[in-house]
């Protein structure tokens, strides 16, 4: 509850965005959901960090829900915190499974930068204009996103998935080719 | 013959590699430095050498089998990742511990909190050249682990808090051994001081380094101790109680000189703090049951498990097959050593989590590192990441 407007933060983004709030709904632990589309999310997490009545300065988490099987849709799931008033809105939005991206928000919350590099490798969900696009825990040459509900969880098709890696590694390290190393070639002229 | 240039050398850009053995990463963590001379130009973390896809693994278990898991997470506190994952499980079922689990959890999260808090105390002096202190600080560790073990047999991860209250009562004479290590505990924490607050080495490396401002520290998602060094008064015990936080009478220590010495010290008074917590805990300590009692969502209980053939199904079946939760979504955080650990779990209303995201503390802490290492020197760095208080088990997961 914030303590200026007596208000809940989802009351005043329902204000301040009035239709592009697609749906909102209180989730089991008392904390309010806003489903927003995409295209609004840049204009709507501006709102949420730098309007005065909101001031949502904290972000908490980047959740990515994989809904391929049954909706063919991501979910990303992003909760903001105000640590003055303890007010927390949650965020929702959809992503359909043939255009999987998100606008990066790393421009208005520093800490969203490893939680959207561990969504795009974890989900492959591509996020634009993200300043350090790298893999976060996963090595570079694994192409995978583990965390989707197709990758396997064990048996055959798991062993596969680490004989393919050991093969990608085996080709793409550079391990053998230390002479065109570009950090040696600094000290020869 | 090939001939080396002869152009200014100090000016080079140096690529240098700490870690992932460096002893002063505290596990596996490998930092990407580019140095000027010995200056810090720019330094990249990489982490993930210590990925076991947890995230994963939470889909494929019940909501019983994840627990032992998480004990592994922070691996220097895991009591305290028990009660995250398990309070938010019993938000997502609707079920409350009683008031005896409840003070008895309060006093195993506090201890961990000593505990964690003697762990960093040791391990940060130990990097900065105070090398008696990890002696001294381990000797303690040990009377908490003393503590674990004669409560539950395990000195680490013990798992003792379990949906609906805990695994069993406390035994006989718990509570004295509580008191007796608490009693001695103000004057090793003068110990701790006197070796280190008129240390000049120790002061010198520590004082103004890795200095975060109130925003920085609010925009790079600090939380813990090393928030709260910065001036954020932000403490989830206080600010969305849990167990019953509310009812303990304990200050949270916020300072606004937002440097390594400043950590330290929010870190030293915190570890008093927890010990008044325990004191009153103990005081407080009512009788009653430490289980509640449920149909489908709770583990039946032992005893007739060997008289009883109804019984010993319906115990096998809860272990084995789980139980439907219902559907929704569920964040629970709670205040660590470390700072704001949360699950973040969907439930699809089947025997096992659809996504479990475990929001930790210690990653949101160190992406901060790239911000505030730039301009110091090669051995600051070993003094910030200490000071920042990460464990890799939780940044990897």
């Amino acid at each position: 509850m914030h303590q200026i407007l007596d208000k809940k933060p989802v009351d005043i983004l329902k204000i301040l965005m009035g239709d592009s709030i697609l749906d909102s709904y209180e989730s089991q632990d008392n904390v309010d959901v806003a489903v927003i589309d995409r295209r609004n999310l840049l204009y709507a997490v501006g709102l949420i960090r730098d309007n005065p009545a909101l001031d949502l300065r904290y972000l908490s988490f980047i959740a990515a829900i994989d809904y391929l099987e049954t909706e063919k849709m991501f979910h990303v799931v992003y909760e903001f915190v105000n640590l003055d008033y303890d007010s927390r809105l949650r965020i929702r939005i959809q992503i359909p499974e043939k255009e999987p991206w998100v606008p990066s928000i790393t421009s208005f919350y520093p800490s969203a930068n490893w939680h959207e590099r561990e969504m795009m490798e974890m989900f492959g969900i591509e996020v634009r204009e993200h300043p350090d696009p790298r893999k976060l825990l996963l090595p570079d040459w694994v192409s995978e996103h583990p965390l989707r509900k197709s990758f396997p969880h064990g048996g055959e098709e798991l062993w596969k998935f680490h004989q393919r890696t050991i093969e990608m590694f085996n080709e793409k390290s550079d391990y053998q080719g230390r002479t065109d190393d570009p950090w040696l070639e600094r000290f020869i002229e | 013959m090939k001939t080396y240039a002869k152009k200014d050398v100090s000016r080079r850009v140096m690529t240098l590699n700490m870690g992932p053995q460096h002893p002063a990463t505290h596990g596996v963590l490998r930092i990407e430095l580019e140095l000027e001379g010995e200056t810090i130009v720019k330094a990249t973390p990489i982490i993930g050498y210590l990925h076991t896809g947890v995230e994963k693994h939470s889909e494929t278990k019940t909501y019983y089998q994840n627990i032992v898991m998480y004990d592994r997470l922070d691996y220097i506190a895991p009591a305290m990742n028990n009660m995250s994952y398990i309070g938010a499980v019993e938000r997502l079922l609707g079920i409350e511990a009683p008031p005896r689990a409840k003070v008895i959890r309060v006093i195993l999260l506090e201890l961990s909190r000593i505990k964690s808090h003697l762990v960093w105390l040791a391990t940060a002096a130990h990097d900065t050249g105070a090398m008696t202190v990890l002696l001294y600080c381990f000797r303690e560790r040990e009377a908490v682990m003393k503590l674990y073990e004669s409560l539950s047999g395990a000195r680490m991860m013990q798992s003792w808090i379990c949906p609906g209250g805990l695994r069993g009562d406390i035994p006989d004479g718990w509570t004295t051994m509580i008191k007796a290590f608490l009693d001695e505990f103000p004057a090793r924490i003068k110990e701790y001081r006197a070796l280190l607050e008129r240390n000049p080495i120790f002061l010198k490396r520590v004082k103004d380094i890795g200095y975060i401002s109130r925003e920085e520290a609010i925009a790079y998602g600090l939380s813990g101790p090393s928030a709260r060094a910065s001036g954020v008064n932000y403490d989830l015990r206080r600010n969305r109680p849990y167990e019953g936080y509310n009812d303990y009478d304990f200050e949270v220590p916020v300072l606004t000189d937002g440097c390594a010495y400043a950590r330290y010290r929010v870190r030293m008074e915190e570890m008093i703090q927890a010990r008044s917590i325990i004191l009153q805990a103990l005081e407080k300590l009512p009788n009653g049951p430490v289980r509640a009692e449920h149909p489908v969502f709770l583990a039946p209980p032992r005893e007739g498990i060997h008289e009883n053939m109804e019984t010993l199904i319906k115990h096998f079946k809860f272990f084995t097959s789980g139980f439907k939760a219902p559907a929704g979504e569920v964040y629970f955080a709670t205040e660590t050593g470390k700072g704001e650990l949360g699950f973040y779990i969907i439930s699809d209303g089947s025997e096992k989590p659809y996504r479990v995201k475990i929001r930790a503390p210690s990653f949101s802490n160190l992406s901060i590192l790239p911000r505030i290492a730039p301009g110091h020197m090669l051995s600051d760095i070993v003094a910030i990441i200490g000071s920042l208080d990460i464990v890799l088990g939780e940044i990897d997961r």
